[in-house]
């Protein structure tokens, strides 16, 4: 109780002080570009901006929503999703040219380059809620030392069939070479790209049925499973929610399935010899995109939000975050000087500029379907985790998965 | 009633012997602290009961009444939740007796003759209960993990399998339900070590002269006299067991897939991961009016008792 009150103490104050407060979840070593950026928004506008830095995952979503609920968001939020903010941010379309220089239409085009559905949720609500920020690109990882262990050469132009990578997979593991073949992040967004190369998704790519219960999505279940059987992927993870990354870091895993946000960390942490590979595939080539909003809540927030998406600090903060800022107009203008972080960069570009997007856009970012799934993120979770736990066969597990979901949107309309 | 002198009622009378305005006093004292139980506990409590009549979803902050339909799909033969209220029942009845025969074991031996060293050893097996249930959840991580734990990593040092002790779901189980154990067996041993200290020596020293042994002793003498600690360990153990959450959630996370997946653990899935408050609260209210039932057949045991 003491607690509670303490806190709600110590945010009124924090309200009562500053002029612009920003939520903010740390997501790698960015805090410090950050507070760096927000300290010259300060001293340029004259505006003490205080920031409340808070873990995302758990309770962060649910506190922003209380929040924004009750009437006293934050000025701004850096955020994953937009839309369950649509009712409360401020709408940003008045406020562009005013901020930017800009012309709204110019300005949208600009920053949905990397994020197609943006401009989608805006054609749908009539209004804009948040500016991307950063785009990222789920990626696979591979230590270079456990592949040459190995005698694997993964090839250089073009990404290996799930079969070839499944071989590769049993080769790294009889060899010895490492006691698992791959880890594979514990979330249904980063499952959900193995679904698309499978050619399956939770919706079908136009958002017109749920798909999670076809002969495509029950292959890819069944082969994430296999994996699992054959002691490719360490159960833990899935099982009991052991982290990821450690198993890649410490080279007990060959190859971890993540994404680019991971680059800045790795860089600092990893002592072999490491790379990228393009995502394999079975029917479709596939690679998700993700990435962080600034959502403003008043105006005095879309002047900051504005302020730290323009082009001289949003080069700075992926440039030295190795992410690729929602700007078209900064395509080419993000250095990246680290060799190992430019090769593995150039590998996911590719990818991703020659891969689709499966049901990306209608699974997790159109208006219309992405909010069954985003509400349902750990029910999905649940019958991935069922499956692996030989609770449910794979077949049934989606089946059950597809009856929820049905009923869900059903009810939603 | 109490009357003065001249046979008028006391100004003291209709207030417990106690001035009005030191009455008054008493309540303003006790206001701070009871707006703040009422504001922070009793008021959410009451909510919830509203809730579990609800569809209130917390992505949304909005719900509609939907009378029991919660309760209804709640309490489905092939829902999630009878499956981990069954499964808490399993652990809870497996739990219990166990920690029973521990504690009062350690009890023993923390009191008899036959060993030095007492106030260390009662020192050490209370030691566990004074830990966070976080730091026990990640420690017993450490040992018993399936790569990186210290237990395994001794194995294959010395070319043996690693063991999955908490891959496995029977594993899993006996794992949760030993940590669990090991957790609070001592604060019982307290119990029972408060209710030995109580037993004369008289009684122990006429059931010598009349030649009963050690055991005879233990199940005639001490076990009887035992009783009303036994069953206010037995009750609140269950209570206890029952609403366990923490230690499990940091230690296996409910799995592998369900298998250690308890009432409570459910209860906060469903509200903060799932997001369905009106759910959830419902939940909260069968598990609520389970343990009410237990309470109130401790009171009933302790009343016959007296």
């Amino acid at each position: 109780m003491k607690k509670v009150l303490v806190a709600l103490l110590v945010l009124a104050t924090v309200f009562v002080m500053a002029d612009v407060v920003l939520m903010w979840f740390t997501d790698g070593p960015d805090f410090d570009i950050m507070q760096s950026q927000v300290a010259k928004f300060e001293k340029t506008e004259g505006e003490k901006v205080v920031v409340l830095n808070l873990p995302y995952y758990l309770e962060y979503k649910p506190k922003l929503a209380a929040m924004a609920k009750a009437g006293s968001p934050p000025d701004v939020a850096r955020e994953t999703d937009i839309l369950p903010w649509a009712e409360y941010a401020i709408d940003l379309k008045p406020l562009v040219e005013k901020y930017t220089g800009m012309k709204f239409e110019e300005w949208l085009d600009n920053v949905s380059f990397y994020k197609p559905a943006f401009k989608k949720v805006y054609e749908k609500l009539g209004k804009v809620v948040g500016i991307p920020y950063t785009s990222d690109a789920h990626a696979i990882f591979y230590n270079k030392e456990i592949f040459k262990k190995a005698g694997i050469e993964p090839p250089k132009d073009r990404p290996w069939t799930i079969d070839e990578w499944y071989a590769a997979m049993k080769k790294i593991k009889q060899s010895g070479a490492a006691r698992y073949a791959l880890v594979y992040d514990f979330s249904p967004y980063r499952f959900s790209n193995l679904l698309y190369v499978f050619g399956g998704g939770i919706w079908d790519p136009n958002g017109k049925q749920i798909t999670i219960d076809s002969p495509e999505s029950i292959e890819a279940l069944e082969f994430f499973v296999k994996l699992h059987d054959e002691d490719l992927i360490p159960k833990a993870v899935w099982l009991t929610g052991d982290a990821p990354a450690k198993y890649f870091q410490n080279g007990m895993a060959a190859m971890y399935v993540s994404g680019i946000w991971m680059l800045a960390q790795f860089r600092e942490q990893l002592k072999f010899d490491w790379g990228a590979i393009m995502w394999p595939y079975k029917r479709q080539r596939a690679v998700m995109t993700g990435g962080k909003y600034i959502v403003p809540f008043t105006e005095k927030g879309a002047k900051l939000a504005l302020f730290l998406t323009n082009q001289e600090n949003l080069a700075e903060f992926s440039g030295k975050l190795f992410l690729i800022p929602d700007r078209k107009d900064l395509s080419d203008k993000v250095v990246i000087e680290d060799p190992v972080i430019n090769e593995i960069y150039a590998v996911v570009m590719k990818d991703l500029n020659e891969s689709g997007r499966g049901s990306l856009v209608a699974d997790w970012y159109d208006p219309d379907t992405a909010t069954i799934v985003q509400k349902n993120r750990s029910v999905i979770t649940d019958a991935i985790k069922a499956a692996v736990a030989k609770e449910k066969t794979p077949a049934q597990a989606f089946r059950d998965l597809a009856k929820f979901l049905r009923e869900e949107a059903a009810k939603s309309k | 009633m109490r009357v003065c002198r001249e046979g008028k009622p006391s100004r003291f009378a209709k207030t417990g012997g106690m001035p009005l305005n030191k009455q008054l006093m008493a309540w303003l004292f006790l206001l701070p602290n009871l707006l703040i139980f009422c504001i922070f506990i009793v008021t959410p409590a009451l909510s919830s009961f509203y809730f579990s009549f609800t569809d209130y979803d917390m992505l949304t902050f909005s719900g509609k009444f939907i009378g029991v339909t919660n309760f209804k799909n709640l309490l489905q033969p092939s829902s999630d939740f009878v499956r981990a209220l069954l499964r808490t029942l399993i652990y809870t009845v497996t739990v219990v007796p166990l920690v029973f025969i521990c504690s009062l074991g350690l009890s023993i031996m923390t009191t008899s003759d036959f060993f030095y060293g007492k106030p260390f050893l009662r020192a050490l097996f209370y030691w566990p209960w004074l830990l966070s249930p976080s730091i026990i959840g990640i420690s017993w991580k450490w040992f018993l993990d399936y790569d990186a734990g210290l237990i395994n990593t001794v194995l294959m040092k010395l070319g043996q399998n690693p063991v999955p002790w908490l891959i496995d779901k029977r594993l899993a189980f006996i794992s949760v339900t030993l940590v669990t154990i090991w957790n609070v067996a001592g604060y019982f041993m307290v119990m029972f070590n408060a209710a030995l200290t109580t037993i004369p020596n008289e009684v122990y020293e006429a059931a010598a002269l009349d030649g009963a042994n050690r055991w005879v002793r233990f199940w005639k003498i001490i076990f009887p006299l035992l009783k009303p600690t036994s069953v206010l360990v037995v009750v609140l153990a269950t209570i206890m067991t029952m609403r366990n959450f923490e230690i499990i959630y940091v230690f296996t996370a409910g799995g592998p897939g369900t298998a250690t997946t308890m009432v409570a653990q459910r209860i906060y899935h469903t509200a903060f991961m799932e997001r369905r408050l009106g759910l959830a609260s419902a939940m909260s209210v069968i598990l609520f009016c389970i343990l009410i039932v237990l309470s109130l057949l401790q009171f009933k045991i302790l009343e016959e008792e007296k």
